[in-house]
């Protein structure tokens, strides 16, 4: 399964002309919750054609203060009409003082961190009372961080007991941006807990720094550091093309969920060739 | 490496640092790397306010929209998880502390609040009800549209350029709003005193069309003639058509 980040840039476009051919599509829950009108209408439409995968912005679980119910109880009752399939968070912090910013910050590497955001995630999961899928985010500097990253990101998936969306171009983003091995990285996560992959195009805007925009094609290392992943999983996900901004053809996307199709199945057929 | 820092301190500090832009004492970071945060947390800020507000944003100095985006999102607490609803916050915010930039022009408050009302009725949430688009004896009512705004401005921010606006504009001007049921659209109607006072009514209750040229004429003092009779009913026509007015009800 490959699906995109169906996003209101291209939704017409994407409705009308059968220019890409997903499997699913993925959205914010908070982009298109509680609204009516035209977005309502064209959002029901392409429901009735795909399965629903959501990817939330403002949970924060990785705030230092207390869960927004009120806004929980929404995403669960949005979750329930639109029957959505996965629901997933990223592992960071986009909430401070109860003012949200909008964005992805990154949080501490601490032990305080782990327990707080661990306990977030656990009550999410009780609430929704279902799995969610944390993603690891990009992060341009570490913040005063008492442990390494791994031992963070694995920390909270063991105590949380949740699910991991692997973000597979974030992975590259941060090994590039903080000089460690993105395969090794990878070999150190708990692979069994993916159940949901994402890929994505990024921008090098200094030497020794990549910013995780959504807004390039993907490069060849990062379908390469994907397939190492399949492979290493042995075993298919779904998996989400996210392009956010400087949106080409839907038919140059084709081309790149082709792309993905053709790497998974190769990826899966080496492992099964491997083992028999 | 930072035995006796706390988490939720070093959160708040990277947090306001992306609010303020003022870095306040946070350690354990690459400085050179840190301010692509504020840079990204602001340039999106900033970018959802000029889509919401482009007449504004177009019609205020660079210098005077950044100041005010930056203010704003230095001192307010941002609290809609949803962006969309965030510029709602920002109009408030400058109403409510009663920001300079309001008295900038007479006219700013009233051309932020048209532009707010627009994105807010093209989102909000569908209001269902019930209607016939033909009247007949138990169906005679009309009913308005209830996806609406009517607002009353001392300036023509609807029908003129902001920067053509002057002080000889000042004036008594109404302005509804309505969002079209089939394609979703704002359309804006620029309309009388006269008329502003009738959609209020209707806007109140549910009445048929007698009663309710009735009513908007006691309002004005005025005896329902010929020549008003046509003209509302000419009106009403026209707001059917366009669907402020969507039908008949009981
Ligand atoms: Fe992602």
């Amino acid at each position: 399964m490959t699906g995109i980040g169906f996003r209101k840039d291209f939704a017409e476009e994407f409705l009308q002309e059968n220019q890409l051919k997903v499997d699913f599509i993925e959205v914010a829950p908070e982009n298109w919750m509680g609204i009516g009108g035209y977005w309502k209408k064209l959002f029901k439409e392409v429901l009735k054609d795909y399965p629903l995968y959501t990817h939330g912005l403002s949970l924060s679980v990785g705030s230092p203060e207390e869960l927004d119910f009120s806004f929980l109880e929404k995403i669960k009752q949005f979750l329930k009409e639109t029957n959505a399939r996965i629901y997933s968070e990223h592992l960071s912090f986009s909430k401070c003082e109860n003012a949200h910013l909008y964005d992805l910050l990154p949080i501490p590497f601490t032990e305080q961190a782990v327990k707080h955001v661990s306990e977030k995630i656990k009550s999410v999961q009780d609430f929704l009372e279902r799995k969610i899928a944390i993603e690891i985010v990009s992060y341009y500097t570490p913040v005063a961080a008492e442990m390494k990253e791994i031992e963070f990101i694995n920390a909270i998936l063991q105590e949380s007991d949740c699910e991991l969306l692997l973000d597979v171009n974030n992975i590259y983003v941060n090994a590039f941006n903080h000089q460690y091995d993105a395969k090794n990285f990878i070999d150190h996560l708990p692979l069994e807990r993916v159940s949901y992959i994402h890929m994505a195009g990024h921008e090098k805007v200094e030497e020794d720094l990549i910013i995780d925009t959504h807004g390039q094609d993907i490069i060849d290392p990062v379908y390469g550091l994907f397939e190492y992943t399949i492979r290493k999983m042995g075993r298919s996900v779904p998996v989400l093309l996210e392009r956010d901004f400087n949106i080409p053809e839907l038919k140059d996307l084709q081309k790149e969920v082709n792309q993905l199709n053709i790497i998974k199945a190769n990826a899966l057929q080496k492992k099964f060739a491997h083992a028999s | 490496m930072h035995p006796d820092i706390q988490t939720h301190k070093i959160q708040s500090r990277l947090a306001s640092f992306c609010r303020s832009g003022e870095n306040s004492g946070l350690k354990g970071v690459s400085k050179g790397r840190l301010k692509h945060y504020r840079r990204l947390v602001f340039n999106n800020v900033n970018s959802s306010l000029k889509s919401a507000y482009p007449l504004t944003h177009n019609f205020l100095s660079e210098e005077k929209w950044l100041k005010a985006v930056t203010d704003f999102f230095r001192e307010h607490v941002c609290e809609s998880p949803q962006i969309w609803q965030m510029p709602g916050e920002f109009l408030n915010w400058l109403t409510e502390k009663d920001d300079p930039l309001l008295k900038e022009c007479e006219f700013l408050s009233e051309l932020l609040l048209m532009e707010w009302l627009e994105v807010e009725l093209f989102m909000m949430e569908d209001i269902e009800c019930e209607y016939s688009t033909q009247q007949n004896a138990q169906r005679d009512k009309l009913l308005i549209n209830p996806e609406h705004r009517l607002l009353a401005f001392n300036y023509p921010v609807h029908l003129k350029n902001a920067a053509e606006i002057t002080e000889a504009d000042k004036g008594n001007y109404y302005l509804l709003m309505h969002r079209h049921p089939s394609n979703g659209s704002i359309v804006f109607t620029d309309v009388s005193v006269f008329f502003a006072a009738m959609m209020q009514h209707l806007s109140n209750e549910n009445q048929n069309i007698n009663n309710l040229i009735q009513k908007t004429c006691t309002d004005f003092n005025l005896q329902v003639n010929d020549e008003i009779f046509k003209k509302s009913k000419e009106f009403i026509g026209k707001a059917i058509s366009t669907q402020l007015i969507l039908g008949f009800t009981n």
